[in-house]
């Protein structure tokens, strides 16, 4: 074959994200969110059947101890998440050849910084009902 | 051959070659011709013209329960005839229509919006289509042998057991996986396409958002329609096979039947709105000749996909769950409004200060935000728990999701065919017709489905046959059935509209709405090609600006784009090409190989067709028959004649374009179907797993009385020979990359030994344990987790087989087909293994 043609992409300078803080920074508050509802969803149907919500420490429930330990983490992910979009969008902002980065890129880690924001906003929201049931299900 | 018609593209190629390209892709002759096409183009229309039919029947049947239910105490149709009615109504609207007339929409249009020549895997969108064909054909049949379902388009067991629904749900749940094949094909085809055949520069910054809304479809139908297909199987089993995991007699568990249909249902809701909103946005950004808030607009469109699998509960607020669990299921509900929103102040805020012309598709757009925005609205009031336990199961119901559908659904589909039948027939369609047809519509809607919220209001109970003069709902319940008719005459002249446009309508340029994307700038109706030289984008509105100027391309990703369109242009000349370039950045990458027409899908629908109604006849043995057609077939299909790899290696496009054409890892398609089909396996399992527990959750005894525990030795050593077969396939990839011939063909027969190993020793401690599938949900449960790795197991090993057999001559091809064929094989072997360690882990190490 004469010559590849294939585009490759030069190394990246150091205000351009990675690859992988890049999809961190697009998918980060979106899995954090799946996580906080799977384990939510386990702790209310798998924990409040099995008797979790009899269990009491320091006046809550079991339940609701895991529910607000799974809110909390997830919450805290989904802001990091938000936090490592941001610098990557300003990291774009800074690198003004197309030659390290496409406007792809720069889309992809604007798109985070919103997506990020909407999905604390759903985790924190869907963490209200347990402060509605701390003693039981 | 039948000869397609030309690009207005101007091209270099010599007219000898572009012949032979057009030859090449001519849609063959004839009926048989008919039989093997595999072109997008052509299925993506008979999806659609299918879908109508079905909407056809779907809305004669909804016109007969309107009838009924004109007056009260009604005896047009009895109960049972009512129940099938709004049984097959539901189901139709649901699977035979909205699904398959979005993803033809999407096959159709999808390769004209980003720039290729075809979809990734032309093959598959040809089985797609048979399956559906078949699929809604089979469900039909029901009418005729007098066996039709009456449980509803849900299926609720226990009212779809066997103890309380005859044959007709044999025929909803077989036929019905046909239609869920056909939308698990599609959905790997759509995203696939989307993410390696866009045009170069098509970045994802780029990308129309019709395509970003069937991409977030496609995605969320790999696994709700698992989901769906793995439920349908457990209830097949159930009713013919003499399972138990719906039997609450054996420790099975009805509600399960709930979640993992609805964990299919609400997303679905949301896999046709999604494109359907698509579609609303390329009209109202043509009408207005732009559109604000694209990043907020995609930023929506992938939220809704992801939140949409977080609402399954909101269908089961009435079933008993935990209230917390109730609770957030509340609020993720409520949150979804607001990426709904989002789209809709997009709109708004675009055609805001504009005047665009009041042409028949934006008339449709303008009813969709009306009606979409009232059922919203109700979606709202009816995902606030108490609120939802008064209107559970009455006519606001019935009105809300029809709102949601019809508005959210159907209007913008009315909206698409006005904006698309141009570019499709080369036709305008009658302005006249379609703005009667808007004005039939919309009020015929709004009078057949507004009263409904009242009547809900009042105790009115969806599902039944009939109602009491006392409820005193007879004025509502005829103004409700006119406005039907209204509605339906709407239709039909939407239908006489097309056919009158072949003879009356003005012929179409090619871009008759002045849109900025792509499609519009190929010939009405387009070539099979699509594109003679494949277009290069430089920004989001390619019919608009040349460029963006924010962010143009540097000097060599322009060079290398442009020395890849124009070794395109015309070419190649033998064989079906396009370009495949970067998920996120669209640079060209390599030229992929489009297959020609085909047998192969159709055989492959048939045998499966043959199995399923082996299954519903009862007559076990031809299941195999069935099988075995669909094996020689697939084995046709994936195993490529030696002459065409020679033919593609000895190709002049490769030193062209200075790409290759056969090549590995994610630059390759075959390796990226292959990861979405793992995905697809994945999720069926995780659906698996969760019956597992879920039954188990809700039994007091695990194993059940009288059922010891398997032996946890003999489990071991079964399943720990198939995990050290991963790294004996390691070794042979390793092998394979340095070109050791004896050490490939030592290390995959390791491998095969290993897994015939795993297969012995595991049916026999299966055997040995002696749990019977017929007595208990845990035996049912135990014996299909023990199936599921045999059968991908078997799989596995054929392809082993299929890649050793080849490496014997071509071990030295560590960069191109075969190099490709071992990457593709080891990524599905190791996932195999990998569902062998979390079957094992719930089987037999889970407390």
């Amino acid at each position: 074959m004469e010559g590849t043609n294939e585009y490759q992409a030069p190394l990246p300078r150091r205000s351009v994200p990675t690859d992988g803080r890049l999809w961190f920074g697009v998918l980060g508050g979106a899995i954090a969110w799946l996580l906080h509802l799977v384990l939510s969803y386990l702790i209310a149907e798998f924990g409040c059947v099995s008797g979790w919500g009899e269990h009491h420490w320091m006046g809550l429930s079991l339940v609701a101890w895991l529910g607000l330990a799974v809110s909390v983490s997830m919450v805290a992910s989904a802001v990091v998440a938000n936090g490592i979009a941001t610098r990557n969008q300003k990291g774009f902002s800074k690198d003004v050849d197309s030659e390290t980065s496409s406007d792809g890129e720069r889309f992809m880690a604007r798109s985070g910084v919103l997506a990020n924001r909407f999905f604390i906003v759903i985790i924190i929201v869907q963490s209200i009902p347990f402060v509605f049931y701390l003693q039981g299900c | 051959m039948s000869e397609p018609s030309r690009n207005v593209e101007p091209s270099s190629t010599p007219d000898a070659e572009l012949q032979q390209f057009n030859a090449t892709w001519a849609s063959p002759r004839g009926f048989p011709g008919w039989l093997s096409e595999v072109n997008n183009r052509p299925l993506g229309i008979r999806f659609m013209l299918t879908a109508l039919a079905f909407f056809l029947i779907g809305g004669i049947l909804a016109l007969l329960m309107r009838i009924q239910l004109a007056v009260s105490e009604n005896t047009f149709l009895g109960p049972d005839l009512y129940n099938q009615l709004f049984t097959m109504h539901g189901s139709t609207m649901m699977y035979l229509f909205s699904v398959p007339f979005l993803e033809g929409l999407a096959l159709y249009i999808l390769p004209l919006l980003i720039g290729s020549r075809d979809v990734a895997f032309p093959r598959l969108t040809a089985l797609g289509y048979w399956t559906y064909l078949f699929g809604g054909i089979l469900f039909y049949i029901s009418f005729f042998v007098g066996e039709v379902p009456d449980a509803g388009w849900f299926a609720y067991t226990p009212l779809s057991s066997s103890k309380y629904s005859g044959l007709g749900l044999d025929f909803w749940a077989l036929g019905l996986s046909l239609v869920e094949v056909s939308g698990i094909v599609a959905a790997v085809e759509i995203v696939v396409t989307i993410l390696k055949l866009r045009a170069p520069g098509m970045t994802l910054a780029r990308m129309p958002i019709f395509v970003w809304t069937i991409l977030a479809a496609g995605l969320m139908s790999l696994f709700a329609f698992t989901t769906l297909l793995v439920a349908t199987l457990l209830l097949e089993l159930d009713r013919t096979g003499g399972t138990k995991f719906f039997d609450a007699d054996f420790g099975g568990n009805n509600l399960l039947w709930q979640h993992l249909f609805w964990f299919f249902g609400h997303p679905e809701v949301y896999i046709i709105f999604l494109p359907a909103t698509g579609i609303i946005s390329m009209v109202v950004g043509t009408f207005a000749r732009r559109l604000l808030g694209y990043t907020y607009i995609t930023v929506a469109i992938l939220v809704t996909a992801f939140v949409s699998f977080g609402l399954w509960m909101h269908h089961m607020y009435t079933t008993g769950l935990p209230e917390l669990s109730l609770g957030f299921f509340a609020a993720a509900s409520l949150m979804i409004a607001l990426a709904s929103g989002v789209q809709i102040f997009a709109w708004i805020a675009t055609l805001w200060g504009r005047r665009p012309a009041l042409r028949p598709p934006l008339m449709f757009v303008l009813g969709f935000i009306f009606i979409f925005v009232l059922g919203g609205m109700t979606g709202v009031m009816v995902a606030v728990v108490p609120f939802d336990w008064q209107v559970h199961d009455t006519y606001f119901i019935v009105a809300h999701f029809h709102y949601v559908l019809i508005g959210g659904a159907v209007f913008p589909i009315f909206a698409g065919m006005y904006y698309w039948i141009p570019k499709f027939t080369g036709r305008m369609m009658l302005p006249k017709l379609g703005h009667l047809n808007f004005w039939l519509s919309f009020v015929g809607f709004n009078m057949t489905f507004f009263p409904m919220h009242i009547m809900g209001f009042f105790g009115m109970p969806r599902r039944v046959y009939t109602y009491l003069p006392i409820l005193e709902l007879d004025g509502y319940n005829l103004f409700a059935t006119i406005g039907a008719f209204v509605f339906a005459a709407g239709t039909l002249l939407f239908l006489l509209d097309i056919l009158l446009s072949f003879w009356w309508g003005a012929p179409a340029r090619n871009d008759p709405w002045g849109g900025d994307t792509l499609e519009w700038t190929t010939s009405s109706p387009p070539p099979s090609y699509g594109f003679l030289v494949p277009p290069v984008v430089r920004s989001r509105h390619p019919r608009w600006e040349a460029e963006t100027l924010d962010c143009p391309p540097s000097a060599s990703i322009e060079a290398a784009n442009q020395r890849a369109t124009q070794a395109l242009d015309g070419r190649p000349t033998e064989w079906r090409g396009t370009l495949v370039t970067h998920a996120v950045n669209a640079t060209p990458q390599a030229i992929h190989y489009l297959p020609g027409p085909s047998y192969q899908p159709l055989f492959v629908a048939i045998g499966l067709v043959v199995a399923l109604v082996s299954v519903l006849l009862k007559v076990h043995l031809v299941i195999l028959v069935g099988v075995a057609i669909m094996a020689i077939a697939l084995g046709r299909w994936l195993s490529p004649k030696p002459d065409l790899v020679k033919r593609l290696r000895e190709s002049d496009m490769a030193d062209r374009a200075g790409l290759p054409i056969l090549t590995t890892g994610s630059r390759s398609v075959a390796w990226c179907g292959m990861v979405t089909f793992l995905s697809i396996l994945a999720m069926s399992l995780v659906a698996l797993v969760y019956a597992y527990f879920y039954i188990r959750l809700y039994s007091p005894q695990w194993p059940p009385a009288g059922v010891s525990e398997p032996s946890r030795l003999m489990f071991t050593l079964s399943y720990g020979l198939l995990v050290v077969s991963a790294p004996a396939l390691m070794w042979a990839n390793r092998s394979f990359n340095r070109g050791y011939e004896n050490q490939i063909q030592f290390s995959m027969t390791c491998v095969l030994l290993l897994a015939a190993a795993f297969l012995a020793t595991n049916v026999y401690a299966v055997i040995d344990y002696g749990v019977s599938i017929n007595e208990s949900a845990y035996g049912s449960l135990f014996g299909l987790l023990s199936v599921y790795p045999w059968l991908l197991v078997v799989v596995g090993a054929l392809l082993l087989i299929n890649a050793q057999t080849r490496a014997w001559s071509e071990f030295r091809d560590t960069q191109g087909h075969m190099a490709m064929q071992m990457q593709v094989t080891s990524l599905y072997w190791y996932a195999t293994v990998a569902a062998a360690v979390v079957i094992f882990g719930t089987l037999i190490l889970s407390p």
